[in-house]
């Protein structure tokens, strides 16, 4: 009975108080260690990997995200246009009550609001919509990854921009907010509407203001990456052409937003300063003289405003036609035909696209010899865009094509900016654009190239990266449910505009041209048009389910399911935050679409594998084990 | 980068030196040309010419183009050509926008000549 | 965890140029086309105006030279600082810099004196457009200057504890705020005769 009591800790016996001792030590080792992981996987924290990410992927996502959230808001500001160009004078069902008595009084849309959602509508689809997708989420993400890049040049500077860009857009949304509500003067902002008009309009040029910042800090970011960070053996014509359409568009972006900052310094200036760099001398407003020094010229603004505003369209399709060109490589199983003319076309086209923006402006009193400058400028440009897309058909003669739900979106790209461009020549010609200027023939024209042309590149672009960033596959079924109703309706929205605007119907007017008789029989389409737009919304909702339920139980894949040759399926599935993009970083032997190689046993050749001509010590190796050459 | 070593560093901190004060003279000389009360045209182009030749050595010499390699100059050139078109664009817009390079072919023509007096038909 | 970013500090050979270097030429090449848009304007509202002043009847010539002179030393003393960083003197490239900010506080205060005495005649941006671009793009160059100044402050002061540690980095990050000071120089060298002498 004299024991002391003894207890067992692991293998040993010891006294209780020992024990203790021991208990603690093991709990103080043990958070010691999860402090340790904790530092080494997530050394800065869930804001600094997740809010404040440095990490290029991260950032992308942040920016897919916003900007995909802020599309589905743009698009619903049309489809409660839509509602009046149908029924002019109607009330909004279900939600017009909740539209406010200055907007809607007794559910019926003021052409006050009308004009507040139109300029809404285009500014928040290109700015804060398709621009941030298509540069800031797929250039931001694959852009390093596709040249073997372990991140951006400046990471700090990619965090900077996101940051820039969402305080932006919030700004702008606020405008709803201001007095007098949003802007009512058209995404162009052309004075001097825009300097009278309602108080949002101050808002839209301070969002501007943090817009054009953030879009100038990821310009300098891609073009340095991309000029000083590609892996060893990636010369610049073995980059795939996605990368050459994103480094063009960072040259628009840097040179031609700054003087729309200018000028939107300048109309601040005008709204807050009482300046008159936009306002004429003797301008009467509502039967009173305004009180201002006067001496301006509107056209001014019109200037600057297109200097800028013609580049960005470039910005919004040079993108989707490098999506689209890696999606019909791989899904062809070949390279694609005419590469070198395709990377020409690309840097011609982004050259060109500085001196045509007076297109834009040739209803504006200029002369004869400066519209015949621009009308020439604008036939010149023409051609790269041609050479582009047929291009791009070539590549599919001959080849193995896979209908997945990422090559029905290219595909269908293909004819409907082929419409786009087309349309896009009768305006361009000065004489035509006289009887088509300011129709629904423009609005016709540049929503087919954006909407079916760059939204479709886009859905493209998220069928076929999804498991790259997830792990995961996205559901075949519900994207060919998504892709048809898509297709059909966006047609059904816009086809019809060509029609009403060469009858004559005007843009921009809140009853859709019931007041013009001579535009009737082409007013009636509305109802069809407003249908279909209505209808492409719920088309959408199979695309939004299939989008999360993926995230979370799709079907796992490996880290190259569609059996791709470019290095971002070299990286790891969804590559880790933080921790660079590949295990080495890869050495580069080949062009970026070797597919179907004459003599090679494998169907596709990734662009860091080193083959057994080119095999060093230390490189790396086929994908599939090297298959033993056939005996005769 | 210029030079590495010692003296080679040196050598530079002189040109320095000099282009500072060539600067210093040019900004006198373009002052005082501006007493001279020049026409508008010789005017503007004096002073842009003076502005140029000394954006010409700070960009030269103090932020050492003249010694970086092709890459710059190429970005350089193509943002001073878009520079030249927007400088360009909205000006000659305006000089050829209807009704005012007529106003200025009005005033350099010769006054139209009085028309003959025909008289005109009567109804009888 | 740091990632190491390839030619932050080595140039990378094809270039010839580190990172930050591009970085900041491709932003000069931005800010260009920026203060373009201002001339532009400026010509555009000048010749479509029926009269317009010149400026040495309004503006003052004596203290906007003396700013000339005041900047164009300020940009001496900046690539002195990093001449002498290269030699691996930080005390000498200390005085340099501090000189610079010292002209940059110069040129501002002088800046501060003309818009003051303008506002006292009740000269504003609103009297007419002779002021209106004068503020503009003088203000807009103020703010550059301004911006500048914060970077030298801050490369003096807590940021020179990276010549410690990193002096390649520390004198790369010379380089390209130099390069961005000399920018601000030359829009002011022409920004001077077009407002002021014509």
């Amino acid at each position: 009975m004299g024991q002391k009591r003894q207890i067992r800790v692991g293998t040993q016996w010891m006294s209780p108080r020992d024990a203790e001792k021991a208990l603690a030590e093991a709990l103080r080792v043990d958070k010691e260690e999860q402090r340790l992981h904790k530092e080494e996987h997530h050394p800065h924290g869930f804001i600094g990997t997740y809010i404040f990410s440095t990490d290029h992927k991260w950032i992308g996502i942040q920016y897919g995200f916003t900007a995909l959230l802020f599309m589905l808001f743009g698009f619903s500001l049309m489809l409660l246009m839509r509602w009046q160009l149908a029924f002019p004078g109607k009330p909004i069902p279900l939600i017009g009550n909740l539209l406010g008595l200055t907007n809607a009084p007794g559910g019926i849309m003021l052409p006050e609001f009308y004009n507040q959602l139109g300029a809404m509508h285009g500014t928040i689809m290109v700015f804060l919509g398709i621009v941030p997708l298509a540069v800031g989420a797929f250039g931001n993400y694959l852009v390093p990854l596709q040249i073997g890049a372990p991140d951006m040049a400046f990471p700090k500077l990619n965090m900077a921009s996101y940051w820039c860009f969402l305080p932006g857009g919030m700004i702008m949304l606020g405008s709803f907010f201001a007095p007098g509500g949003a802007p009512n003067n058209g995404w162009t902002s052309y004075p001097p509407l825009s300097v009278v008009g309602t108080g949002g309009q101050t808002w839209w040029l301070i969002g501007m203001v943090f817009l054009i910042t953030s879009s100038l800090l990821g310009s300098v970011n891609f073009i340095v990456t991309i000029v000083q960070l590609r892996a060893k053996g990636m010369t610049y014509m073995r980059m795939p052409f996605f990368i050459w359409a994103q480094f063009v568009t960072s040259f628009l972006l840097l040179l031609a937003f700054p003087p729309l900052e200018a000028a939107a310094i300048l109309q601040l200036m005008d709204r807050v300063a009482q300046t008159s760099f936009f306002l004429p001398s003797g301008l009467v407003i509502s039967g009173q003289v305004l009180d201002v020094a006067g001496g301006g010229n509107p056209l001014l603004w019109q200037h600057l405003f297109w200097f800028l505003a013609h580049p960005e369209v470039y910005v919004l399709i040079l993108p989707a036609m490098g999506i689209v060109a890696e999606v019909i490589a791989n899904n062809t199983r070949k390279p694609l035909w005419g590469y070198r003319s395709m990377v020409l076309a690309v840097v011609f086209l982004g050259f060109m696209s500085f001196i045509v923006w007076a297109h834009h402006m040739f209803l504006t009193g200029m002369g004869t010899t400066i519209s015949a400058f621009f009308q020439t400028t604008t036939m010149i440009i023409s051609i790269p865009s041609v050479i582009i897309l047929s291009a791009l058909f070539i590549s599919l003669w001959g080849g193995s094509i896979r209908f997945n739900t990422p090559m029905l979106f290219a595909l269908a790209f293909l004819p409907m900016f082929g419409i786009g461009g087309l349309t896009g020549l009768p305006l361009g010609l000065a004489s035509a654009d006289i009887h088509l200027h300011d129709t629904y023939y423009v609005i016709g024209h540049f929503h087919y190239v954006v909407a079916p042309g760059t939204i479709f590149a886009m859905f493209a672009g998220i069928y076929y990266w999804f498991p790259k960033m997830t792990g995961r596959a996205m559901n075949e079924k519900l994207g060919r449910i998504h892709f048809w109703s898509s297709l059909i309706f966006i047609n059904g929205v816009f086809a019809p505009m060509f029609y009403q605007g060469l009858a004559g119907i005007s843009r921009r007017l809140y009853d859709g041209g019931a007041q013009y008789a001579h535009a009737n029989p082409a007013f009636k389409t509305n109802v069809f048009m407003s249908i279909c737009a209505w209808l492409l919304l719920v088309g959408q909702i199979p695309f939004i389910i299939n989008f999360f339920y993926s995230m979370f139980a799709g079907r796992k894949v490996n880290a190259n399911p569609w059996e791709a040759t470019t290095l971002d399926w070299a990286a790891t599935t969804s590559p880790p935050l933080g921790h660079g993009n590949f295990h080495e970083i890869p050495v580069v032997y080949r062009g970026p679409y070797e597919y179907s190689v004459p003599g090679s046993d494998v169907d596709y050749l990734p662009q860091h594998a080193a083959g057994p001509e080119e095999a060093t010590p230390g490189g790396g190796v086929l994908p599939q084990v090297a298959v033993a050459k056939q005996e005769p | 980068m210029s030079g590495h070593t010692v003296e080679e560093i040196r050598k530079e901190t002189r040109t320095y030196l000099i282009v500072f004060a060539a600067l210093a003279v040019l900004t006198v000389v373009t002052v005082a040309v501006s007493y001279l009360k020049l026409s508008v045209g010789l005017g503007i182009a004096v002073a842009l010419a003076i502005a140029s030749v000394k954006g010409f050595l700070v960009a030269g010499f103090f932020m050492h183009l003249f010694s970086e390699r092709k890459l710059l100059y190429s970005i350089l050139l193509v943002t001073v050509l878009f520079f030249g078109v927007l400088l360009w664009g909205p000006w000659h817009h305006w000089y050829n926008s209807l009704g005012v390079s007529t106003i200025h072919e009005e005033k350099t023509k010769a006054p139209p000549t009085a028309p003959h007096n025909t008289p005109l038909p009567t109804a009888h | 965890m740091e990632l190491e970013i390839p030619y932050n500090v080595h140039p990378r050979p094809d270039t010839g140029l580190y990172n930050a270097k591009l970085g900041v030429w491709l932003f000069l090449a931005s800010e260009v086309m920026l203060f373009g848009a201002l001339f532009s304007s400026l010509i555009l509202l000048r010749t479509g105006a029926p009269t317009w002043p010149h400026g040495w009847e309004l503006l003052n010539v004596p203290l906007a030279t003396l700013n000339t002179f005041i900047l164009i030393s300020s940009s001496v003393t900046v690539i002195l600082a990093w001449a002498s960083l290269r030699l691996g003197d930080l005390k000498k490239a200390r005085i340099y810099l501090a000189l610079t900010l010292a002209c940059g506080f110069g040129f501002l205060i002088i800046k501060s004196i003309e818009y003051g005495s303008k506002f006292q005649h009740h000269h504003y941006p609103s009297t007419d457009n002779f002021y209106a671009t004068y503020y503009v793009m003088t203000g807009l160059h103020g703010l550059h200057v301004i911006g500048g100044m914060i970077l030298f402050a801050y490369l003096l002061g807590p940021g020179a504890k990276m010549w410690t540690k990193e002096p390649e980095r520390y004198t790369n990050r010379i380089e390209v705020a130099g390069l961005y000071w000399h920018f601000v120089d030359l829009v002011w060298i022409f920004l001077f005769p077009t407002l002021y002498l014509l």
